[in-house]
């Protein structure tokens, strides 16, 4: 080892030993003040978690009462506490500081450094092109799999473990987003997803215009709710970027790490388990196959979601104070209200650990929480009613103690769409009209199943099968939380609260995931539950190796489903370049025809043309194009405004009509074979991947 | 640490002076990178958070993450909607936001109102 290696090493051991005997300073200190440690607990080493009580247990660790309203002890044992056994003590503080670091900290630490190597390594020898219609998953080498094996036992027995410090977890949880969410962002060359693209290209436009246009009918709720575009042009143009092209590429990386913080925020201000917490943030992690983490306004909106969601679980619960003494002492009126009290506000109140705040810090909170709620309404424009039905469902069954905060929510709402929103209300009032009050269960995705490969049907089916399975997991959760005294009331109202918007808005066929992903946090906190359901169970050989099997199951669905459209989401170089030629060539007012939107479109200038997709033309249009598409291209180009007509074909579309059958296979290779023999059309681009071709002298046959 | 110890004030405006100098003094690209996405994810945030004296780091962190996205959003679409679109001037706006915030937390704390509520710290 090099001198500098030497010295580094020394400083992690070193500032690793602060950290725990500073931890171990702190845990004493806590667990003095424990009524645990004075004599009502039992502390035992080789038991670590069997000192640490719930707030709502009752003294002597006894089980908690069905009701959960018990003498609630707010303080939890500290781990480090725990396992300063009187060997360690007699020890000198450095050495015991060092041994400690090493067992909570350092070690523990090992298998993650080695996964993340494993990992690296891996991704050498991926070649991309390989990919078949499953995905990613059908071109990543074992050693990916390895590392995520080892990074998923690794924390499971740790959960057990109950000793580590909480940045141990926290790491595994890191490298999981890092492995599963950055391998596409290493793999590729460019930006995925299509619609990532067009999200640059509202950014552009306001770099350019330094404004937005609600009129626009191109990507017009875009420019109808600009908060997150608006933000990031400022952030590009402060960092010196030309576009956010220069770093989109990470936001899966970057959000599933705000993800994670926020459901750990909301899961704390549920329970004082810290096993529960961290189970539930791992299993939010392998559960979430949505894929709705990219660089989107809906990825900043569900984290602003989930941090209003946990402040209000966090800050404005109700207080220890029941209904039932609130309401009166009588015999008639307690035994009237004792129900309601039982059923409703039982788990509302109760594990609450909060800061014990002031007037004016409650005053500063809930302006806080405002903000966040008015930044999600000029950002998103589902996110709000999902706030609304959420906040809505707490304040009703008093789990939240600001009343005026979804009334609040619906008002900013109402006043955006009615001041920015209203251009686009009009042109889509038709179909949101039309889906309230209809069960929107249909899903864009899970179409035409009929048409698609049999990879993309055994794909679709893993989706459903993991999504049946995170709701039984979260059932079974509950089920078991409430035998065992815990009514999560606010985690159950917080599940089934999105899935209103079922019969609200079909949402172009996406709601069911967006219920889901909504849903998921509380899923996720209420099937941990079903491993670890009290402070004293979970301690059994048997639950590590149920939290592995269980995280092996949902994360074997999460690389099925996840990755399972990437062949068609990933573009290569040779796509972009022909998109850029395309877009460099074009003057204002072109029309752009494609088989599919699936390519990279709309990021420069995308205000100045119009956008035709073969795809989204009737039956009829669509047979006649691919019948005879030269004659079809320019009848397209000319009943769409009639500039000057492109047409663009790329390997992206071409994977997308044969997974998903959304044109008959081979229609592309058709249209595009018809352009290069025609002299009607002049090649612009010809590459590997992608042609780009322009009409000349078009004229539209009658 | 207590709340009362947290260098937040410095944070503030050691974050604000990197990245005013690393934007109007057009320093390299991954210096101007790191400090404009730290600034932008933490600073605003952590003028008004750091304000209140949570003890809990993970609910001070990650409030403060949230509210500057938000205030950062405020901004931007603020200028958007006016027409006044200029990125210095939404810089500056945040900057003196900050600047103030961290001013404010030093009065709190001289004052004595920045007091420590009792409250376990079950993430340390």
């Amino acid at each position: 080892m090099t001198r500098g290696g030497k010295r580094l090493f020394g400083f992690v051991i070193a500032s690793s030993a602060a950290i725990l005997m500073r931890q171990r300073r702190q845990g004493r200190a806590v667990a003095h003040d424990s009524p645990v440690s004075a004599g009502r607990g039992r502390v035992s080493p080789s038991n670590p978690g069997s000192a640490a009580l719930s707030p709502r247990a009752p003294r002597g660790g006894e089980a908690p009462s069905r009701g959960g309203r018990a003498a609630a002890p707010r303080t939890v044992v500290l781990p480090a506490a725990r396992t300063a056994g009187p060997a360690v003590l007699a020890a000198p503080a450095e050495a015991a500081a060092l041994a400690a670091a090493w067992r909570t900290f350092l070690g523990p630490l090992l298998p993650v450094l080695a996964a993340v190597l494993i990992w690296v390594i891996g991704l050498q020898d991926v070649d991309i092109d390989d990919m078949t219609d499953l995905g990613l998953v059908s071109v990543l080498p074992v050693s990916v799999y390895a590392a995520v094996a080892i990074l998923t036992v690794s924390f499971c027995l740790g959960l057990r473990r109950g000793d580590t410090h909480w940045l141990v977890p926290a790491l595994h949880v890191a490298a999981l987003i890092v492995v599963i969410h950055g391998t596409p962002a290493i793999l590729y060359d460019t930006l995925r997803y299509s619609w990532a693209w067009k999200h640059v290209g509202i950014v552009d436009y306001i770099q350019r215009h330094g404004s937005v246009d609600p009129g626009l009918s191109t990507l017009q709720a875009y420019q109808s709710w600009p908060g997150f575009f608006a933000l990031n042009a400022l952030v590009t143009e402060v960092a010196g970027f030309g576009s956010p092209l220069s770093f989109a590429s990470w936001g899966p990386v970057f959000f599933n790490v705000l993800f994670a913080a926020g459901v750990a925020f909301v899961v704390r201000s549920l329970t004082a388990d810290v096993r529960l917490v961290w189970l539930a943030v791992w299993l939010f992690c392998t559960a979430n196959w949505v894929g709705q983490d990219y660089f989107s306004p809906q990825a900043m909106s569900y984290f602003l979601y989930l941090a209003i969601v946990g402040a209000c679980l966090r800050w404005f619960r109700p207080s220890a104070v029941s209904p039932r003494e609130r309401l009166g002492r009588s015999m008639f009126r307690r035994r009237a209200v004792a129900l309601f009290d039982r059923i409703v506000t039982s788990g509302a109140a109760a594990p609450r650990v909060a800061d014990r705040e002031r007037r004016w810090q409650r005053r500063a909170l809930f302006a806080i929480v405002t903000m966040l709620c008015a930044a999600v309404v000029v950002s998103h424009q589902l996110t709000p009613f999902m706030l609304i039905l959420g906040l809505t469902a707490l304040v009703l069954f008093q789990a939240c103690t600001v009343r005026s905060l979804p009334l609040i929510v619906a008002a900013l709402t109402a006043a955006w769409i009615s001041f920015m929103a209203i251009d686009f209300l009009k042109g889509n009032l038709y179909w949101i009209v039309d889906s309230i009050g209809k069960l929107n269960f249909g899903s864009s995705t899970l179409a035409n199943l009929g048409e698609a490969s049999p990879e993309q049907v055994f794909v679709s089916y893993t989706a459903r099968g993991l999504t049946v399975l995170a709701f039984g997991l979260g059932f079974l959760g509950a089920v078991r939380r409430l035998r065992n005294g815990w009514f999560d009331l606010p985690a159950m109202l917080l599940m089934v609260a999105p899935g209103f918007m079922l019969w609200g808005n079909a949402y172009g066929g996406e709601i069911l995931f967006r219920v889901y992903l909504f849903s998921l946090p509380f899923l996720a906190f209420l099937a941990a539950g079903l491993l670890y359901p009290t402070l004293q169970a979970g301690r059994s050989r048997a639950t590590p190796v149920l939290a592995v099997g269980l995280s092996a199951v949902l994360l074997a669905g999460l690389f099925v489903v996840y990755y399972g459209k990437e062949r068609m989401f990933h573009f290569t170089k040779d796509e972009v370049a022909a998109a850029n030629v395309l877009y460099g060539t074009a003057p204002p007012g072109s029309v752009f025809v494609a088989g599919t939107q699936n390519y990279p479109w709309a990021f420069r200038n995308y205000e100045h043309y119009h956008y035709v997709s073969l795809a989204e033309q009737p039956a009829e249009v669509r047979r006649s194009v691919i019948a005879s598409p030269v004659t079809g291209i320019a009848r397209l180009v000319a009943e769409n405004g009639g500039g000057r007509g492109y047409l663009i074909v790329t390997r992206s579309q071409k994977a997308e009509e044969e997974m998903t059958g959304v044109l008959r296979t081979g229609s592309l290779e058709r249209v595009e074979k018809a352009a290069e023999s025609s002299p009607l059309f002049l090649t612009l681009y010809r590459g590997p991947d992608a042609e780009v071709f322009a009409l000349t002298g078009q004229k539209a046959p009658e | 640490m207590t709340p009362l110890g947290r260098p937040w004030p410095a944070l503030i405006l050691a974050s604000c002076a990197a990245v005013a100098l690393s934007t109007w003094l057009e320093a390299t690209q991954a210096v101007r990178t790191v400090s404009t996405f730290w600034f932008f994810l933490t600073c605003p945030g952590l003028a008004v958070v750091g304000a209140l004296g949570i003890r809990d780091r993970l609910a001070e962190g990650l409030l403060a993450v949230a509210l500057s996205l938000a205030l950062g959003t405020a901004v931007a679409v603020f200028m958007v909607l006016v027409r006044v679109w200029s990125p210095d001037a939404g810089l500056a706006v945040l900057i003196g936001f900050s600047l103030l915030g961290g001013a404010l937390q030093v009065v709190l704390r001289a004052r004595g109102s920045l007091a420590p509520p009792a409250a376990p710290r079950l993430f340390e």
